[in-house]
């Protein structure tokens, strides 16, 4: 990383002559990177994709995980058929639904024709393509928030729910008043783990769009990837990255002041060590 | 009434959930049992007489045992460095007031969130200077590297959750660090073990940037080989579904034998916070 | 020492091991044997080609060869990444001719009209597609032989024409026209459209707007796409659009073949280099295949993209001779020959204009009259960025996000500010 922020003040190009003299070029790279419409528009590109699709993993990943958690007969197997999205490569998820939305192979348009709807190129309308990203990353990564949803609800203590019921609180009472609570650190934690993956996103898109229409589905790797290793402008590159990183940094250094000073003063109240 | 239609609803939440998650899986199969045109059928051919040619072209190739035989060795290898060094720099971690520990455990975390292309390149000019590119050893390298930091992570959530007083009471019988370690922490924590494990192996198993720039011909593993059946003439969609699924066996075996300590493990890890 | 400062300092040093995760681990030497002349190239038919040629030549020959295929981009991602980094193991270079000029820049390759002059008389240079020899000549220098061939052409199905009494286009507007009457009379879609960002939609847009007279530059210093000519191709684009399929945007070359091999499009404008696919396997259209020259514009010109790949020798070989010795023996008429069941792609022309081949593979006619009128984009160090510069906004524009005037405008300040950058 300390060659990274070296590299990030120099014309590195790793794609000239063995020993082309380097210059240090200040913080024209810096420069080149925040006014760039390239890097602005990867990066809203990035919130506007994963931030749609962590919230929608977070209510669908707790929803399916209560629902797993209730006794029922096959609930091991439906827990394990309910893991499989998250064990694909993500290659092949790419080209599946490439597949899956195409306008002239696509499965997706024969299902909705089957019931009265037309037919639609998902991956070329800009008002669906980042949709039909997010609802690819929803399908690839929910099993992963519900696992964990699932492990959490697994280690608590049914003794509240049982008085709840007896006191006749129904399901939505029951949810907020005493899952919700008991789950939320663990929902803190889900979230936190997902966003920091989310922004890694790269293989899927990819395959799927290669970041167009236009830069509609460039996302921050995929920017990277065309600057750091199609073009090796190397110097451009780890200043995106720097700028990247400490902007990350900061909001996880918010986000981890934020748990400690709450697990502390849950540790007070709850007045264990 | 109510309850006969609490069951319908059940029925249809199961349904829908088996054939979202199934789908593409289950496409995949019915792909890898036709010919390459079958991918672009649409309505997909479920009903059909199943082809082995795919497979059995596949299991004739040398290169494709190649990756898949260098698939396994790399994920065991280095899913168990992982959980062993993970384990135990989360027990120092979880134990000791080892100097600027707050601080390393957000290095930790703060690794997992700089793009994968800020650290392949690095690594790939490291490799080359120590004769590392395309040899096992480089890979495992790389990659325990990679994913030590989120092993770490987890094993120290699962060692805090585990009371002092358990090592105190060896520390008192006059065990060292790694017995207490070994003997004392470990067995408690063993489901957790098992569920960073699988979730290593997983990500391990389908990693595709690393190996894709650090390994050659030598080392390649399966995510690499079937992104090589796509050229940019031709998808071949066969060998891309059998391969999927050839790559989905080990990691469904996997979790089929540690399903039963998936869930308390990652409970351990998950509910403290 | 203190018991408890052993622990932690125990425990220091194992979070310092796990972190930093042993760095400095055994050293395992795997350079390949020094006689062994090394071949990075692309992985596809005139790879595996490639690689059977090596054992032909294993058998006769004391130097032995060794072929490593990669996709596409990893094949220049480890080029570059391996001289860069002062230790490329290459000896003989594959390439797209679009990277000729940055390789020869940076110094990676050898010039070779000293080998090629020497073994003229077994070479043959004349016999290869003239088009590469001057892609491959940079500064009067011969820096790669040509490997496989590939360039743009005119697919039609014969029995949907003459169903809708559609003769084969020969201008783009008849193409335009043709794909309008062709989707109203038989159903099936017009024809393809090849609009993947970046390569693919270049490709083929180009493909069009050199036979307007348009330029990506005119003197490799101003990008002069800002033209009428430039619009005036993307409009008959944008007029073909309606009746390619939907997904056109995110279509490249192995997508919009499978639309044309599964009947689902009438017309396709294509690499050469994927006709087989069409005409054996699977495919629904076998028997129906027309080929054709590219359709001209209003300069009365045909100027279909030039794709190929050459064999260079690299600079920082032990053994370049060897290594010439190979490339010159695997491009030779026989190699190419042999290859061609096996996948290969022909860059000679002996090769495309035999009878047998040519009843073999009924491409090769209409292939040759393409190589012959082909262009290829402009030789720069640095076409990967322009490229970059060049594809997101005329992206944009074909799914009508911006207008067509906006795109170029945009299109062309991105290309000059690149150009910029470049001095």
């Amino acid at each position: 990383m300390l060659v990274a922020l070296y590299l990030s003040f120099t014309d590195t190009n790793l794609s000239n002559a063995v020993g082309a003299p380097v210059h240090n070029v200040g913080l024209n790279n810096y420069a080149s990177v925040l006014t760039s419409t390239d890097f602005s528009s990867a990066v809203s590109t990035t919130c506007w994709i994963i931030i749609p699709a962590v919230v929608i993993e977070m209510v669908l990943g707790v929803g399916i995980a209560l629902w797993l958690n209730r006794p029922r007969r096959y609930a091991r197997g439906m827990r394990a058929v309910t893991l499989l999205p998250y064990l694909l490569v993500p290659v092949v998820i790419g080209n599946f639904f490439r597949m899956f939305y195409s306008a002239q192979f696509g499965q997706l348009n024969y299902y909705l024709s089957l019931v009265g709807l037309p037919a639609h190129a998902w991956l070329t309308d800009p008002a669906t393509v980042r949709w039909a990203v997010v609802a690819l990353e929803v399908w690839h990564t929910t099993p992963f928030v519900a696992l964990l949803c699932l492990a959490g609800l697994a280690g608590m203590s049914p003794d509240p729910l049982e008085a709840s019921m007896v006191d006749g609180a129904n399901a939505w009472q029951r949810f907020v008043h005493i899952v919700l609570p008991d789950l939320l650190p663990i929902l803190g934690a889900v979230l936190v783990l997902r966003a920091m993956d989310a922004i890694q996103l790269f293989d899927e898109v990819y395959v799927l769009t290669g970041g167009g229409p236009g830069r509609l589905t460039s996302v921050i790797n995929l920017y990277l990837y065309q600057f750091g290793f199609r073009q090796f402008q190397i110097g451009q590159t780890s200043a995106a990255v720097t700028v990247i990183v400490v902007f990350l940094a900061a909001l996880a250094l918010i986000a981890f002041s934020i748990m400690r000073s709450r697990s502390r003063s849950r540790e007070r109240n709850s007045g264990l060590g | 009434m109510v309850k006969g239609l609490a069951h319908v609803g059940n029925f249809i939440i199961a349904i829908a959930l088996i054939v979202v998650s199934i789908y593409p899986v289950a496409w995949l199969i019915v792909v890898s049992l036709q010919s390459d045109s079958s991918a672009y059928q649409s309505p997909t051919n479920w009903i059909f007489v199943p082809q082995f040619g795919t497979y059995g072209k596949l299991f004739a190739d040398p290169s494709f045992l190649a990756s898949l035989a260098n698939s396994v060795q790399l994920a065991v290898i280095a899913t168990a460095l992982c959980v062993l060094f993970g384990a135990m720099g989360g027990y120092a971690l979880s134990r000791y007031k080892v100097p600027g520990a707050t601080g390393l455990t957000f290095m930790f975390a703060l690794s997992r969130l700089v793009p994968t292309f800020a650290i392949v390149v690095p690594t790939f000019y490291i490799y080359r200077q120590l004769n590392l590119l395309d040899t096992m050893a480089g890979l495992v390298l790389a990659l325990v590297a990679f994913q030590v930091p989120l092993s770490a992570l987890i094993m120290y959530r699962i060692f805090g959750g585990i009371p002092q007083s358990l090592d105190e009471a060896a520390r008192i019988d006059g065990a060292g660090f790694l017995r207490i370690l070994w003997q004392v922490i470990l067995p408690v924590a063993r489901p957790g073990l098992a569920a960073s494990a699988v979730v290593t192996f997983v990500l391990i198993w389908n990693e595709f940037l690393f190996v894709l720039v650090l390994a050659g011909n030598q080392v390649v593993t399966i995510p690499v080989t079937i992104a090589g059946f796509q050229t940019d003439k031709q998808v071949l969609w066969s060998s891309i579904a059998a391969t999927s699924v050839i790559s989905l066996i080990p990691i469904l075996l996997l979790i089929a034998f540690a399903q039963r300590h998936l869930l308390s493990g990652l409970g351990m890890g998950a509910v403290r916070e | 020492m203190n018991r408890r400062i052993t622990t932690r300092l125990i425990a220091a040093v194992t979070v310092l091991v796990a972190g930093t995760a042993l760095s400095g681990c055994a050293v395992s030497a795997n350079g390949g044997g020094s006689d062994t002349i090394r071949v990075i190239a692309q992985t596809g038919g005139p790879g595996t080609a490639l690689a059977d040629a090596a054992k032909v030549w294993n058998k006769s020959h004391a130097t032995k060869v060794n072929v490593d295929l990669f996709d596409y981009d990893a094949t220049r991602e480890r080029t570059v990444l391996g001289f860069s980094s002062g230790k490329n193991s290459y000896d003989v270079i594959g390439m797209d001719y679009a990277w000729e000029k940055q390789y020869v820049d940076s110094g990676y390759l050898e010039p070779l009209n000293g080998m090629v002059k020497s073994s003229a008389k077994s070479i043959d240079m004349n016999d290869y597609i003239q088009a590469y020899v001057d892609w491959g000549t940079i500064d009067k220098q011969q820096y790669a032989l040509p490997w496989f061939g590939a360039v743009y052409m005119l697919y039609y199905r014969k029995d949907l024409l003459q169903q809708a009494g559609v003769e084969v286009p020969k201008t783009w507007d008849e193409y335009a026209k043709a794909a309008q009457t062709l989707q109203e009379k038989t159903g099936v879609t017009g024809t393809t459209l090849i609009g993947k960002r970046d390569d693919p939609l270049l490709d083929e847009y180009w493909s069009i707007a050199w036979s307007y007279g348009a330029d990506i530059t005119k003197d490799g210093k101003h990008s002069s796409m800002d033209s009428p000519e430039a619009r005036q191709a993307f409009d008959v684009w944008k007029k073909v659009a309606p009746y390619a399929p939907g997904d056109a945007l995110s279509a490249d070359w192995p997508a919009a073949a499978a639309a044309f091999a599964e009947g689902k499009t009438a017309m396709m404008i294509n690499f050469s280099d994927t006709s087989d696919s069409l005409i054996s396997g699977t495919s629904k259209v076998k028997d129906n295949v027309g080929f054709a020259p590219l359709p001209a514009g209003p300069t009365g010109k045909s100027t279909p993209n030039l794709g190929g790949w050459g064999l260079g020798v690299s600079a920082k070989s032990t053994h370049r001779q060897e290594a010439f010795d190979f490339v010159a023996w695997a491009t030779a008429a026989k190699q190419q020959q042999a290859g061609l069941a096996n996948g290969g792609s022909a860059s000679r022309i002996s090769v495309l204009s035999n009878p047998q081949n040519q009843a073999k593979y009924p491409y090769y006619e209409a292939a040759l009259t393409n190589y012959k009128n082909a262009v290829f984009f402009p030789v720069t160090s640095h076409w990967v960025d322009w490229e970059a510069a060049m594809a997101p906004p005329l992206s944009s524009a074909l799914n009508g996000q911006i207008s067509t005037d906006e795109a170029f405008s945009q299109s062309s300040q991105r290309l000059d500010a690149e150009i910029a950058k470049e001095k």
